[in-house]
């Protein structure tokens, strides 16, 4: 299936474009797609997805179309879900 | 939540065009009257949150934030002017908001919010709006608003882009539900134009606003977020983490 990721923020800065669409098996769940971007990314961009382990950043924001996902959810998605991912901003 | 005060003839003259907004009207007007904000940082952000709130006839402004003026404040800080250039910032706040609206009454602090004072600032006050550059301060604003369960606007900016939410604890997701932990990647200075820090303050003002007289609907469980680069406005809903350390047993 194919999703549509967005990134915001200093994600939207590191990636260098704000969108990007992937094709991927069907059974997997917005962690493993975090992991798999992770994997192709620059190191920038790797390193507010994932910390040196692997493991999601906890504060890493997802949303998958118009609802937030905790990392702790399991969240199943469909073809043509809209992937946002956004690193906390604090800028005043 | 807020109190409601009488407002007096020249009030009702300076206020009257928003009385007119629906659901507002002098009911409202009296709520603000009776009402006091927190903003933590009179910056790029709280300086116009500040300006707005103060503008609207909110009763009384508590502004939290340390320092003297810098030149590379002034592209954004609007409560700072170069004449006051190397003095202290929360009085050149106090100033122009005074200019403004002198019916207004200010709590100026020359500190910025931390763990040791947050617990002082909240109780003095029946909102908060957190405009605090670091996540630090934010965190240590969050506890309290959660602990003595005041309404805690959260906006911040970068670049061209911002996010803002209004929390009200044991309903909606606080800071730590949605950032458990300071984002390694964020850092103390960051790129900013005053009209988009200008932009998320307006509306974290109306918000304010919102929530103090009870009308509209707030951000609440929902987060705003804005590219001002192409002009991308998203609203998403956000969740509670059971499991937060801050509000996880807040109900
Ligand atoms: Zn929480």
């Amino acid at each position: 299936m194919q999703l549509k990721i967005r990134y915001e923020t200093l994600l939207k800065r590191a990636a260098g474009v704000a969108r990007q669409s992937i094709d991927v098996a069907e059974t997997q769940d917005v962690r493993d797609i975090v992991g798999e971007l992770a994997s192709q990314a620059n190191n920038k961009v790797r390193s507010m997805l994932v910390d040196a382990a692997g493991n999601m950043q906890p504060s890493l924001l997802i949303f998958v179309n118009d609802c937030q996902v905790n990392a702790s959810d399991s969240c199943p998605l469909s073809d043509g879900d809209e992937i946002t991912l956004m690193s906390p901003i604090s800028g005043g | 939540m807020s109190k409601r005060i009488p407002l007096t003839d020249e009030e009702r003259a300076v206020y009257e065009w928003q009385m007119w907004v629906d659901d507002f009207g002098e009911a409202g007007q009296k709520k603000l009257k009776g009402a006091s904000v927190l903003i933590s940082r009179v910056g790029g952000l709280g300086s116009v949150v500040a300006y707005e709130l103060a503008a609207a006839g909110i009763g009384t402004l508590v502004l939290a934030h340390a320092g003297n003026v810098k030149s590379s404040d002034l592209n954004r800080q609007l409560l700072m002017t170069h004449d006051w250039l190397g003095k202290p910032r929360v009085e050149s706040a106090e100033r122009r908001l005074k200019d403004l609206n002198p019916r207004l009454n200010i709590v100026a602090v020359a500190e910025n919010v931390s763990e040791e004072n947050a617990a002082g600032l909240v109780e003095q006050v029946d909102l908060i709006v957190d405009c605090a550059p670091l996540f630090e301060e934010r965190f240590a604003m969050n506890r309290q608003a959660v602990l003595q369960r005041k309404p805690l606007v959260e906006c911040a900016m970068f670049d061209l882009e911002a996010s803002i939410t209004t929390a009200l604890p044991g309903e909606t997701p606080c800071l730590a539900c949605l950032t458990p932990e300071k984002p390694a990647a964020w850092t103390r200075e960051f790129p900013v134009f005053g009209a988009v820090s200008g932009t998320v303050g307006c509306i974290a003002a109306m918000e304010a606003i919102k929530v103090l007289a009870g009308f509209g609907e707030p951000l609440t469980g929902k987060m705003l977020t804005f590219d001002l680069r192409d002009m991308t406005f998203s609203r998403r809903s956000i969740t509670r983490n059971p499991a937060c350390r801050v509000c996880g047993n807040v109900a």
